[in-house]
């Protein structure tokens, strides 16, 4: 059926896509765009609800405004910048989806991610959970005392919050104090076996900034302000992320975006990881599967890896996983690194309440696992975990999904029995004594 | 007769494709069989239809004729005209009782060294099959006698 | 009719000339300018213009009187004295008659075989051990697929022989000093460790060397020696030793290669050498390198054997490559099925590499290779798939090469992957893509070839730096399009890919072009650093007793290895007419030529045979021997032992011996059927004619004129300019009318080059050297010879029959529109909206071709507008953007500045419609698949360029046109200004659409080629011709079969005896021999190949009584 013509050339009207051109550097080079659809052939959300990046910039240029500010897939688009590491013109479609969720009316955009902004805004913890600042510590100091009482080799063990002039400030996702507290037990033990000199803080910990996916500047600013300022209270020299990825880049780029003055230095948790591995402070052995021939795949973060470090982080990951599993156990997926695709859950994604679709996105990853052959697939960012856990169990795979320090703590020998949420039956004893 | 038929075939090749080929399997020492001698001509379309069956009526087992391949003659189109004759030369050959598969018209550029090699081969291959050209018994003859 | 000069008729009218001029620019005086500032009027008009103004008429009779007058312009010259002093003065003084080409590629080759051919002393400096550069690479050429060897290595062949050219091989420029007409250039030779003159190129050195390095000739597909030559062809066909990788030079130990070598050619000893050379002027033509795409990791070069670039493919492809011809993929040495071309990589990219141009070959190249290696198809859909945004087949004859590859099946996929991934057991390859339609597919290849682009390397960088000439932010030279091989510092010329990325078409054409500027400013020293050699007067001999000397080469033990020297010496005692036999260990060597120059006179030998490798490389070497020696070089004859006998017979060393037996008979009794053969020369009117009085023809004339040879310009029109007065400004922004007026007023003003207006070729009769014409011109006949002529005959736009032209005056066509823009210049304020309809009329059944021009032209025009008035919506409908090369950034700016541009597909054209007096365009956008309909102001319809149909002009001067009408060169790729018939250039759009830089380059080139036959008072022809014998009985049959019409038909004798024969104009026939092969009755023959000469060789070759009488 013919779709009714676009009327073009007769009245000018102010585009949409033209203001946002005015708000980008080099206006994102939007109007550079030859179609030639590099971007969308290695989309993840390519064809859901019959878009793709570039008739999703192609109607913008045509004044299609109506159909692209309304149109659901600015929340499907994971502004994972795939499209952007190779387009030719370097054009930043992501930076135009940004804009198109910040032009909905704020009431409208999806409840998932509003509510976990809304909510980070609450307590100074930042927690999209609202995890107060009581509650925080109550969990830390009580985990930790467990630690302490029941674990051999670390009752020495601290998890401080505020300890002034600590070097390491440590974030944390509200999912672990508030669901799963037993998952911080392997990170702080690998920051006590390595001898590292950190801090929690009562402030600004939490790993999340759903402001930023909900296209709400204001608040991502009020967020990310809020952190820096805990930071540099504390006189920490560097900001850690945890195994979280859009935190690490909603920081990041806050930081400059808004242009907050700081103190500190900024790493991901898996620098530390390799160079502590490195420097033979984490006595990492994969001897304990050296029979057992488990077989291991990454998903290697769009924030954390393209968006950020790119492959030198990815090769810094690799190393530590294959330090950890056994680098024959290891096997990468195609495409993988700072080329890789998005698990189809970042950017809100998870929370924006469209799980069909989001499962039509994440298809291309599950494939890609299954098609390593691996028992795990090793997620080091909380998006990630959930979205390949969610997807296993529905398109009814076989493999586990499981954060980097689970495995550390494994590959030592100090993983404690109720560390082990996400191992499955293969490894649920290993290295238990 | 000789224990093993080494036919004596008769070679035009064009100066500027075949016979530089030649040369080229000669450089990359591309290895064929020693039975063709060969002529230089300017064309493979210089070749005169008679001088194919006198070559083949004085006695040689096969005659071929090597030039550009076509569209990359170096006179615009003697190649195409040589191929043209190709049908006369195979019925006169045949009407004085000589296989037509004596005779053959290959194309081969200069840097075909290693097909160069492979024609010769194959054409010598066939001249075998065929054995001696029948003319040659009557031929030799005559040469005794004289 | 009456001819009369403005001041001599205000002369005698006693009127100030102003007056006269009015009167003719009001149209009161109706005269027509002719030549010379001349004008014509008929007795009539002056007759009434006269009474009107009171004049006496007896006064007319003062005039001179032109009707019917016939003249000979052709001694008619203006003293040209002062003007040369002029000219002098702006030419380098005592300048020095040598040149310096930089870079021994097709270009640098090229522009020195030019230079030495027409008297200048040419120093070729290249980087490596070889000359050639990337084409010896290349498999075939498009779009004819010729062998690529096979067309550039006689050039070769010829450059390292050329007496006048001085090949410095593992050379490069450091340094360079001086100013135009006087450079001195330092140059650092680096060490061949092979002495080049004891070097016999057997090949013992590399197969005794243990050392194995990555060839990059083979682009690193295969490995070679540290001991090597480039290929198998190379020239100079010399060996060399790679001392980065040579065991000897690294680790002092092994020097195999000495102990083997059976010349003692090795030297390591040898050392990099500073030489200065003196120069006039300087051609740099240092290539470019192609893009590496190891840093795309998306694309996954480095990791995946079976992603390979296009230069690696070509290998793959070439018979002298790896595989031999018989392509496999590197992963498992399988012959692929299904191969992917990923179109611009590394070209028309911001994003991983600053090349922001297109790479202008790689489309073609991609189509190239689609077809050639589609004999390996079986015949699978998408079996040969490129991966392509806009298919680029913007020169001759390609659109029709890329219909052609559709038309066998070749899919072409408007879809860009984002990635290449791993299949299955490390072979082959995934491709996910999607549709224009937003479709996506995921397709298994067996093979992806990279099309990567060209960039200038920092190496070549350092040449720019070196010459201190200005380059552009891509580092390619910059030039502007009024002289586009000119640099920014005079007397150093820029040509080939040096100057942005083209074909081996344009960068032959630059590389003339850069000769032709050469030559001009180093005219004054025009044969003064050139030698000729004199050889001593050539004995008397009865040549037709034969006493032959036969000389047997051992070529150390290439030869007597195999084949039994001293057997074959003995035999070639007992054949006829042989009085002396000598086995050389090398017949080649400069002390065997003193040897045999001694033999011939002690022996009183008057034919030699050579028994060694092949004429093709040494027929020359000896014929110089012989003519040193006083015999006719025509009197040898070589029998090929080594490359078509020992070294492809090593295991059959008896049956080897008897073929070199029958060899050197055949060998001998030809020889003893040969006879003295002279080259012939014919005296040469070094005038030429242009017919046509465009940008092109003004230019060739300027050039030719700028070289002192005296030029017919001659023009259709009443004025000179032809499609240039319609046009605004350049693809680089230049503005055109300046340029224009430049070449009018140079062209008007020179004294060597007469113009003739309102003119037309009468007549042609002549060859090569020697041309007659007549040409009309404003009613007089003039009679002109001369040596050569360009065509230049332009082409024009066509008139569209569609899209409502015509029938609303809004539709215009491009240069109407572009007159619209000139008279209306609030034109871009007062529209709200304009629309461009690209390829009206071309790429279609009609008209097969691609235009070229047209894209550039609107975006260019589009830009305008759109920088003049941001508000203004403009859109560009078109079928491909084809803004190739350096024109790229025309595109990139357009999209920038918000133009719209949007595909439509020939079946899905756009229609254009009215309702009231609002005028749309209603299309399809294919890739929001949305129906558009465009309002619009103006519709301009870039319609198709239509070659000049100069019936007239083609039936007379026969040359061939391709299907369209344009003239067609007599080799699209390395004569691609010559036509077929000797002494014919052509230029410009008559030849195909072009740009006015391209016409103007293409222009130069030809009046480069040009003068090659004009700089020499006489010319010399080849020995080897066809010649009538008494046989002929004038049938005529070989008439039609000369390619170059070089036999006419003549009756002779008187009434009684009258009758027809035919005549070969030497001048024409090339000695190819087809019209032998035609006659049947000997009446026609060629020297050096004669019936009775082949036949011998037929006789020799099967030992029969004849042979041995």
């Amino acid at each position: 059926m013919q779709k009714e013509p676009v009327t073009l050339g007769k009245d000018k009207k102010s585009l949409f896509k033209d203001k946002v051109m005015e708000l980008l550097p080099n206006g994102g080079n939007l109007n550079a765009c030859f179609t030639c659809g590099a971007c969308s052939s290695g989309c993840p959300s390519v064809g859901i609800d019959g878009m793709d990046p570039r008739k999703f910039l192609r109607m913008a240029a045509l004044g299609m405004d109506d159909e692209i500010l309304k149109s659901n897939w600015a929340w499907f688009c994971t502004m994972c910048q795939r499209c952007m590491y190779v387009c030719p013109m370097q054009i930043d479609i992501p930076q135009l989806i940004y804009h198109v969720r910040k032009n909905w009316p704020r009431e409208n955009r999806p409840k998932g991610i509003r509510g976990s902004c809304d909510m980070a805004l609450k307590h100074d913890t930042c927690s999209s959970m609202g995890v107060s600042i009581d509650d925080w510590k109550f969990v830390v100091e009580d985990l930790a005392d467990e630690i302490r009482q029941k674990d051999k080799g670390f009752e020495e063990l601290q998890a401080p919050i505020d300890k002034g002039g600590a070097y390491f400030f440590l974030n944390q996702n509200s999912k672990e104090p508030v669901l799963e507290p037993n998952e911080m037990a392997p990170l702080w033990k690998i920051l006590h076996l390595a001898g590292a000199d950190w801090t929690y803080a009562s402030k600004g910990w939490a790993a999340e900034n759903y402001c930023m996916f909900l296209g709400d500047d204001e608040n991502w600013e009020k967020i990310v302000r809020i952190k820096a300022k805990a930071v540099d209270d504390l006189g920490c020299k560097v900001w850690v992320n945890t195994e979280c990825g859009h935190e690490l880049y909603a920081f990041r780029v806050g930081l400059k975006k808004f242009n907050i003055p700081h103190k500190f230095e900024i790493k991901s948790i898996i620098h530390l990881y390799a160079r502590w591995i490195r420097e033979g402070k984490l006595k990492v052995s994969s001897e304990w599967n050296k029979n057992l021939k488990i077989r291991f795949t990454v998903q290697d973060p769009c924030q954390i890896i393209r968006k950020s470090y790119g492959d030198p982080l990815a090769m810094d990951l690799r190393f530590v996983i294959k330090s950890v599993v056994g680098e024959e156990n290891f096997i990468d997926m195609y495409p993988n690194k700072s080329n890789n695709y998005c698990c189809g859950g970042g950017s809100g994604f998870l929370q924006a309440g469209f799980p069909d679709s989001r499962r039509k996105a994440g298809k291309i990853k599950f494939d890609q696992i299954i098609a390593t052959g691996a028992d795990y697939c090793i997620t080091p960012c909380h998006n990630c975990h959930s979205q390949i856990t969610d997807l296993c169990e529905n398109f009814r795979g076989h493999y586990n999904t499981v954060y980097l320090w689970t495995l550390i703590c494994l590959s030592m020998g100090v993983l404690g029995q109720n560390e082990r949420a996400y191992l499955g039956q293969d490894l649920i004893t290993v290295g238990l004594s | 007769m000789p224990d093993k038929f080494e036919p004596k075939i008769i070679g035009f090749l064009c100066n500027w494709c075949a016979y530089a080929g030649g040369d080229v399997a000669g450089v990359i020492r591309a290895q064929y069989p020693p039975n063709m001698r060969p002529i230089r001509v300017m064309c493979s379309g210089m070749v005169h239809p008679d001088l194919v069956v006198e070559a083949l009526k004085m006695g040689a087992d096969g005659v071929i004729i090597m030039g550009c391949h076509i569209g990359q003659c170096h006179y615009q189109d003697g190649n195409s005209k040589a191929m043209a004759r190709v049908e006369v030369v195979r019925v006169v050959l045949e009407d004085m009782g000589i296989e037509p598969e004596r005779f053959a018209i290959v194309w081969v550029s200069s840097a075909e060294g290693k097909r160069f090699a492979k024609v010769i081969t194959d054409f010598t291959d066939q001249i075998k099959t065929l054995g001696p050209n029948p003319l040659r018994k009557d031929f030799e003859l005559n040469f005794k006698r004289v | 009719m009456i001819e009369f000069r403005v001041n001599k008729m205000a002369e005698l009218l006693d009127v100030h000339r102003n007056t006269i001029t009015n009167w003719i620019k009001s149209g009161k005086l109706k005269a027509a300018p002719s030549v010379a500032k001349r004008y014509i009027v008929s007795k009539e008009e002056l007759t009434e213009l006269f009474r009107e103004e009171g004049i006496p008429a007896e006064l007319i009779e003062k005039l001179k009187i032109a009707n019917g007058i016939k003249s000979n312009i052709s001694e008619n010259f203006k003293d040209i004295k002062e003007f040369v002093e002029i000219k002098k003065k702006t030419l380098p003084k005592k300048p020095i008659g040598s040149v310096m080409v930089v870079g021994g590629g097709i270009t640098g080759i090229q522009a020195g075989l030019d230079l030495a051919d027409s008297g200048y002393y040419v120093h070729i400096v290249e980087k490596s051990s070889a000359v050639g550069g990337v084409m010896p690479k290349i498999d075939k050429t498009f779009p004819t697929d010729d062998c690529a060897m096979c067309i550039v290595s006689p050039k070769l062949v010829k450059c390292v022989r050329h007496f006048n050219i001085n090949l410095l091989t593992l050379s490069e420029v450091v340094g360079v000093s001086g100013d135009v007409g006087n450079f001195t250039v330092k140059i650092k030779k680096n060490p061949r460790y092979i002495d080049i003159n004891k070097c016999i190129s057997c090949g013992i050195c590399s197969q005794k060397c243990p050392k194995k390095v990555d060839d990059e000739f083979n682009e690193g597909l295969s490995r070679r020696k540290a001991a090597y030559i480039k290929f198998p062809q190379a020239v100079p066909l010399k060996y060399s030793i790679d001392g980065a990788n040579c065991i000897y030079l690294t680790r002092n130990k092994c020097r195999a290669c000495e102990k083997f070598c059976p010349t003692g050619a090795i030297n390591f000893d040898e050392q990099e050498e500073i030489l200065n050379y003196n120069v006039g002027a300087i051609i740099l033509a240092p290539g470019l390198t192609t893009y590496d795409p190891s840093g795309l990791d998306f694309y996954n070069y480095k990791n995946m054997p079976d992603v390979v670039t296009n230069l690696e493919f070509e290998r793959l492809l070439s018979a002298s490559g790896p595989c031999f011809g018989h392509l496999k993929r590197p992963s498992d040495n399988k012959e692929p099925g299904k191969i992917a071309w990923i179109q611009c990589v590394g070209s028309r990219n911001i994003n991983r590499c600053d090349n922001g141009y297109c790479s202008s070959v790689c489309c073609s190249v991609a189509i190239k290779q689609a077809i050639t290696s589609s004999h390996h198809c079986h015949g699978e859909n998408g079996c040969r798939t490129i991966f392509y945004n806009e298919i680029r087949a913007h020169g001759k004859e390609l659109e029709k090469y890329y219909e052609n590859a559709r038309d066998m099946g070749i899919r072409f996929l408007k879809a860009m992957p984002h990635s290449i991934e791993p299949a299955k057991d490390d072979s082959g390859a995934i491709i996910r893509y999607m549709t224009e339609d937003g479709s996506i597919f995921n397709e298994n290849f067996d093979m992806v070839v990279l099309s990567v682009g060209m960039e200038v390397s920092p190496e070549i960088r350092k040449i720019s730096d070196i010459f201190k000439i200005n380059v552009d932010k891509y580092g390619f030279a910059a030039t502007e399009s009024i002289n586009p091989v000119e640099s920014s510092r005079p007397g150093v010329f820029v040509a080939g890919t040096f100057t942005g990325p083209k074909a081996i078409p344009k960068s032959v054409i630059d590389a003339s072009a850069a000769a032709c500027e050469v030559a001009k400013i180093l005219i004054e020293a025009k044969d003064t650093k050139t030698h000729e050699k004199i050889y001593p007067e050539e004995l008397v001999a009865d040549h037709a007793e034969p006493r032959t000397g036969v000389f047997i080469c051992s070529c150390g033990i290439n030869i007597a290895d195999v084949i039994d020297v001293s057997e074959l010496s003995d035999y070639a005692k007992k054949l006829p007419g042989v009085v002396y036999v000598e086995n050389n260990l090398f017949t080649c060597s400069a002390d065997t030529q003193a040897l045999i120059s001694g033999k011939i006179k002690e022996f009183n030998l008057n034919r030699i045979v050579v028994a060694a490798c092949s004429p093709l490389t040494h027929e020359i070497l000896f014929q110089e021997t012989l003519k040193e020696a006083g015999i006719n070089p025509y009197l040898i004859e070589m029998a090929n032992i080594r490359n078509q006998n020992a070294w492809v017979h090593q295991n059959q060393p008896e049956l080897a011996t008897q073929k070199a037996k029958d060899q050197l008979c055949m060998a001998v009794t030809k020889v003893s059927k040969n006879y003295p053969l002279f080259t012939q020369s014919v005296p040469v009117h070094q005038k030429a004619l242009v017919i046509g009085g465009g940008i092109a023809g003004m230019s060739a004339a300027l050039s030719l004129a700028d070289q002192r040879y005296d030029t017919f310009l001659i023009e259709r029109d009443n004025r000179l300019g032809g499609n240039a007065w319609n046009l605004e400004r350049t693809n680089k922004g230049e503005a055109v009318r300046p340029i224009l007026e430049y070449f009018i007023e140079n062209v008007e003003n020179h004294p060597q080059i007469k113009v003739l207006k309102n003119a037309r070729l009468k007549s042609f009769a002549g060859s090569v050297g020697n041309f007659v014409s007549e040409v009309e011109s404003n009613g007089i006949v003039h009679t002109v010879d001369y040596g050569v002529c360009v065509i230049a005959t332009g082409a024009g736009e066509s008139i569209p029959d569609e899209y409502m032209f015509g029938e609303d005056r809004r539709v215009m066509t491009q240069l109407q529109f572009e007159r619209e823009m000139k008279l209306n210049p609030t034109l871009s304020y007062k529209a709200k909206s304009i629309v461009f309809i690209q390829c009206v009329g071309s790429r279609d059944s009609k008209r097969p071709y691609c235009s070229r021009v047209c894209c550039a032209h609107s975006i260019k025009n589009a830009i305008k507008l759109k920088e003049a008035n941001p508000l203004l919506d403009i859109f560009i409908l078109h079928r491909d953007i084809r803004t190739f090369g350096l024109q790229e950034e025309l595109y990139k700016k357009a999209r920038d500045l918000g133009i719209i541009f949007i595909r439509y597909y020939l079946k899905n054209k756009p229609t254009v419609k009215r309702e009231g007096n609002e005028l749309y365009v209603n299309i399809f956008d294919p890739i929001s698949q949305q129906p558009l309909r465009i309002y619009t102001d103006y519709i301009v319809l870039a319609t198709a360029i239509e070659p000049d149909q100069n019936e007239e002009l083609s039936q007379l001067l026969k040359y061939y046109v391709n299907s369209e009408g344009f003239i067609n060169e007599a080799h699209p790729n390395l004569a691609p200004v010559e036509l077929a018939v000797e002494g014919f250039f052509v230029a410009g759009m008559c030849n195909y659409p072009k740009l006015i830089d391209e016409s103007i380059l293409q222009a130069k080139a030809a009046a480069s080629r040009a003068s090659l036959i004009l700089s020499k008072k006489d010319m010399q022809l080849d020995a080897i011709k066809s010649f009538v014998t008494e046989k002929c009985d004038g049938c005529a049959l070989c008439v039609d079969v000369c390619p170059f019409k070089a036999i006419k038909f003549e009756e002779i004798g008187d009434n009684r005896d009258k009758h027809k024969i035919i005549t070969v104009d030497n001048a024409l026939c090339k000695g190819c021999g087809l019209c032998v092969a035609t006659c049947p009755k000997g009446g026609i023959e060629v020297h050096g190949f004669t019936l009775e000469q082949l036949k011998s060789q037929v006789h020799a070759a099967l030992n029969t009584t004849e042979a041995l009488n």
